[in-house]
């Protein structure tokens, strides 16, 4: 599947307003999920108490591995210290052929990861601390 | 072959499969939900992952997170459980094409015994007795219902072909009574479910459940290890079970046990199983079959000594059962009661924190129990929280243990029905055996519960 297919197949799916798809093939599959609409999470960010003292951090939503770096470029998906708006791609959860996006659960600022790269985790494991 | 097993499952089942991981020398993986982190066998396993949220639709139920959790932790058989994906033949059939070993019956074992139309239809193939009823739906023409009906044998039931509740139905004792109830049936039906159609089947009076266990291995060999009475019921679900079954002779059990134990290669069936059955007026029907370990399968193993999941583990990793029927004897006699974390008299749920949780002890006494002092019960589950067992000489010396035991117990903070355990003890229809399934729910109208306060059901 090439670049262009899939954007083709990402219109598609924010025209038909599909959230998530996955197809596979021999080798070969992917899941695509669709971000909410900006303006959505503009109001909602907007919204947000000022001076958060709960512990924010950025858990895992699935049993997977965890990438700290994209395992198809090698780079790493984020770097602590750096500021996320919430819905960002932080990291990638392996599960067998599929990578799934993790988000950041609200803007902050990304503390250090919080497992290793290559780690097993569950649902609900903190990956992240965001301040 | 495996050396590591993940139990999908929670409570007092998911810890008894661990101990009999742990007896066999195998490391366990606890996939839990997230309201079940501080659950007994997460803390004592090898290993635990979170598989999802409380709901167990997210958790417990999700196949596609199980069987990753079980790829990632290195674990190559799952064991299910009762409940939750034990009898899901999708469930099986995913296990099996991802590589791993399924704690339990084949898929396709699962899939022909789960339809009830097929699973009626294979048993009486083999020879199993099944209650007798009309082939499919009734006729129109008074004279061949009338010929169904008196084939069968009154008291018949009429049952809409397409409901279930006890909308539709109808018990018809003798014939001048029956088209009146047939066509009474049929508009009911046709109203509350679309279908008009009825079918008729005997009508059993007073029955008791009585439920044969069987042990099947990969290499041909079937073994029936007795039968368990689960006539104490409340709205079908049963609260007390014991082994051997009161006044039912031994002859007929084993004409009955042989028959089950027969039917299970010709069905294709492994590992361990149970064939419900309705007993009445001393003759067996058959109802459905269970392919999976139940929950009183403790009784059982008190009066035959044999470690039911550790032998299901046993049969998954292809070993041959280590005995033969011959060698299966009935010891003495087991009571088991199920205590619920749940208002004795009312029968609401009751979860909350165990502030202190004190086990019964002593000999013939076995808890199977995943509660400690300060564990809390979460709402989103069943309210089992343990299971009381008494093993007797006899049935009045296991009756009597577990007065003691059902006594001794303590879990202060929660409500448990263990005080209408205390009173069935002593009520004169238990301590007699031999009552039929509506037993209980004939002393409740009664009033039974009556100035015991908290009867606000």
């Amino acid at each position: 599947m090439t670049i262009e297919e899939i954007e083709r197949l990402a219109a598609w799916c924010a025209s038909a307003c599909i959230g998530e798809i996955e197809m596979s093939e021999a080798g070969f599959s992917l899941r695509l999920r669709m971000q909410p609409a900006v303006a959505e999470t503009r109001v909602a960010a907007a919204r947000a108490p000022v001076g958060e003292t709960v512990f924010k951090c950025v858990r895992a939503l699935g049993v997977g591995i965890f990438r700290l770096d994209h395992p198809t470029t090698g780079h790493p998906v984020a770097e602590p210290g750096q500021t996320v708006r919430k819905g960002e791609t932080v990291g990638v959860l392996q599960v067998g052929p599929c990578l799934k996006a993790v988000l950041a659960s609200a803007d902050g600022v990304l503390g250090a990861a919080l497992v290793e790269d290559g780690a097993v985790v569950g649902y609900g494991t903190p990956l992240y601390a965001l301040a | 072959m495996f050396d590591t097993v993940l139990i999908a499952n929670r409570g007092e089942i998911a810890l008894r499969i661990l101990r009999a991981c742990r007896d066999l020398g195998l490391k366990t993986v606890a996939a839990h939900s997230e309201a079940d982190a501080s659950l007994r066998h997460v803390a004592l396993a090898d290993r635990a992952i979170c598989i999802g949220p409380a709901a167990s639709t997210e958790s417990y139920l999700n196949i596609a997170e199980i069987i990753t959790a079980a790829q990632l932790t290195g674990a190559g058989a799952i064991h299910p459980g009762y409940g939750f994906l034990s009898e899901n033949s999708a469930f099986a059939e995913a296990v099996e094409n991802a590589g791993l070993a399924f704690i339990g019956p084949s898929a396709a074992a699962i899939r022909t015994m789960g339809d009830k139309v097929f699973a009626k239809r294979t048993m009486i193939a083999a020879g199993v007795p099944c209650v007798s009823g009309s082939e499919g739906a009734l006729p129109q023409d008074e004279q061949s219902v009338c010929a169904n009906a008196e084939a069968i044998g009154y008291p018949v039931i009429v049952k809409a072909a397409g409901g279930g509740g006890g909308r539709g139905m109808r018990i018809v004792r003798e014939e001048r009574a029956l088209m009146e109830a047939v066509s009474l049936a049929r508009e009911e039906a046709g109203r509350a479910f679309g279908n008009p159609q009825v079918y008729l089947e005997r009508f059993l009076e007073h029955p008791r459940h009585i439920e044969i266990q069987i042990l099947a291995d990969r290499h041909g060999t079937a073994v029936w290890l007795g039968e368990r009475d689960c006539s104490m019921q409340r709205r079908h679900q049963k609260i007390i079970e014991e082994a051997p079954a009161p006044g039912i002779a031994r002859e007929a059990i084993a004409e009955i046990g042989d028959l089950c134990a027969r039917a299970c290669p010709t069905i294709g069936y492994t590992g361990a199983g149970t064939f419900e059955f309705l007993y009445d007026d001393g003759r067996f029907y058959f109802i459905e079959m269970n392919t999976r370990v139940q929950v009183e399968h403790p009784v059982t193993e008190l009066v035959t000594g044999i470690d039911i999941v550790r032998e299901q583990i046993r049969i998954a990793r292809g070993e041959p059962l280590s005995f033969s029927q011959e060698d299966i004897h009935i010891q003495g006699h087991a009571v088991e009661c199920r205590i619920n974390a749940e208002d004795p008299y009312s029968f609401r749920p009751h979860p909350g924190r165990v502030e202190r949780w004190t086990p019964p002890g002593g000999p013939g006494i076995r808890v199977e129990s995943h509660l400690y002092s300060g564990y809390t019960v979460p709402p989103h589950y069943d309210s089992l929280v343990a299971k009381l067992l008494a093993h007797g000489a006899t049935r009045a010396e296991a009756i009597r243990r577990m007065s003691g035991a059902l006594g001794e117990m303590e879990a202060v903070g929660i409500a448990t029905n263990a005080p209408l355990h205390s009173i069935l003890m002593e009520e004169p229809g238990f301590v007699a055996g031999g009552f039929d399934i509506h037993h209980l729910e004939h002393l409740i109208e009664g009033g039974l519960l009556e100035r015991r306060g908290g009867n606000d059901d």
